[in-house]
């Protein structure tokens, strides 16, 4: 079967730009609900839209390059 | 700090995974993996390659995963402010969604046999419809806090409320891997709804789950033995899930149709308990 990779390139620095600026966004609204800046709700609400982000931009960035890397070809 | 205790979720879960994983293994007389092997899979999954398949819808592929993290911290805070219990019934049922979601996304055969089972897995949630009514013709309540409260009154709900304690625990028994009921990532099926997410989105999914396995503990413990230190909780919800370890390791995946019987036969019981309490001690 070949592997079609469709993907939409999404590169590492945007990757690690997300994720820096998701962390802050949770950080920030954490401590401010901590110290009663904002309700909790709303810290809560926003880690818990800003966190997945992360999550999943973290680990993007992470990840292995897509592409095909130079390989031996031994020939047959 | 919710953010602390979001990320202090993941990892308790990540090693009760782990813990369970290894407490299987040793049942079955195997060695098994270091009990901290699910942070390595995480670690894995994030560094290998990650794309989404032609045949994916692209952007329910990638929107699930993150969907999955977020509802279970929403549900996390639910549960540390002590909110309603009708909020993590529908965390359940947005989970349920999730799971359907995931195996559809991908547009293999796979994750469709996946998202097909979750759907005959919805059983699952009348136990819960159920057990949650039980919760509230008991204490009156279906505020966390409240019914902590009336635990501290009343006694433990898991000796006074035995059935729906049982309903409780067949539902988490649902959920935790490698349980009887997990007809949805079965290996016939190789990883059900699970199968196309790979690389990053299966890392993120890996944290979604063990955010949800400590939340489903850490609810039942909360739930029906009630208001304890931190660390008695986390011991509480270790034991809870070693429980289920004996019972994964001891009982082979049961059918979609004995799974939903078992299932519908737990929810009898609790009506049976249920109208017991309505017409012998009467509701609160």
């Amino acid at each position: 079967m070949i592997r079609k990779e469709t993907e939409k390139k999404i590169s590492k620095g945007q990757a690690k730009a997300a994720a820096l600026i998701s962390a802050i966004i949770c950080i920030t609204a954490s401590a401010l609900a901590f110290t009663g800046h904002i309700d909790g709700w709303l810290g809560a609400g926003i880690v818990v839209v800003a966190f997945p982000v992360f999550v999943l931009s973290l680990f993007t960035a992470l990840r292995e390059s897509t592409k095909d890397g130079d390989y031996p070809f031994v020939g047959y | 700090m919710i953010l602390l205790y979001i990320i202090f979720a993941i990892i308790v879960g990540l090693l009760f995974h782990g813990i369970h994983r290894k407490v299987i293994a040793r049942i079955q007389t195997r060695p098994g993996p270091p009990i901290w092997q699910e942070f390595l899979h995480v670690m894995k999954f994030s560094f290998k390659q990650t794309w989404i398949p032609k045949t994916a819808s692209k952007v329910l592929f990638v929107a699930i995963v993150p969907a999955v993290i977020a509802i279970w911290a929403g549900a996390l805070y639910v549960l540390l402010t002590g909110g309603s219990l009708l909020v993590i019934f529908g965390v359940y049922l947005l989970h349920k969604i999730t799971e359907h979601g995931l195996g559809l996304s991908s547009g293999s055969p796979y994750g469709k046999f996946g998202a097909i089972r979750s759907v005959l897995s919805a059983a699952s949630e009348i136990p819960l419809i159920a057990s949650i009514a039980g919760i509230y013709f008991v204490t009156g309540s279906l505020m966390i806090s409240d019914i902590v409260a009336y635990q501290a009154d009343h006694g433990i709900l898991l000796i006074t409320a035995l059935p729906i304690a049982l309903a409780m625990y067949v539902i988490i028994l649902s959920k935790v891997p490698y349980s009887p009921f997990g007809i949805i990532e079965a290996k016939e099926i190789v990883s059900g709804n699970k199968t196309e997410h790979f690389g990053a989105f299966r890392a993120g999914l890996e944290v979604g789950f063990a955010l949800k396995t400590f939340v489903l503990l850490a609810v039942f413990v909360t739930l029906f033995i009630g208001a304890m230190p931190f660390w008695m909780l986390l011991v509480a919800s270790l034991i809870l899930l070693l429980t289920m370890s004996f019972i994964c390791a001891l009982t082979p995946m049961l059918s979609p149709y004995d799974a939903v019987t078992i299932q519908i036969g737990v929810i009898i019981i609790v009506i049976i308990y249920m109208a017991f309490i309505a017409f012998a001690g009467g509701m609160p």
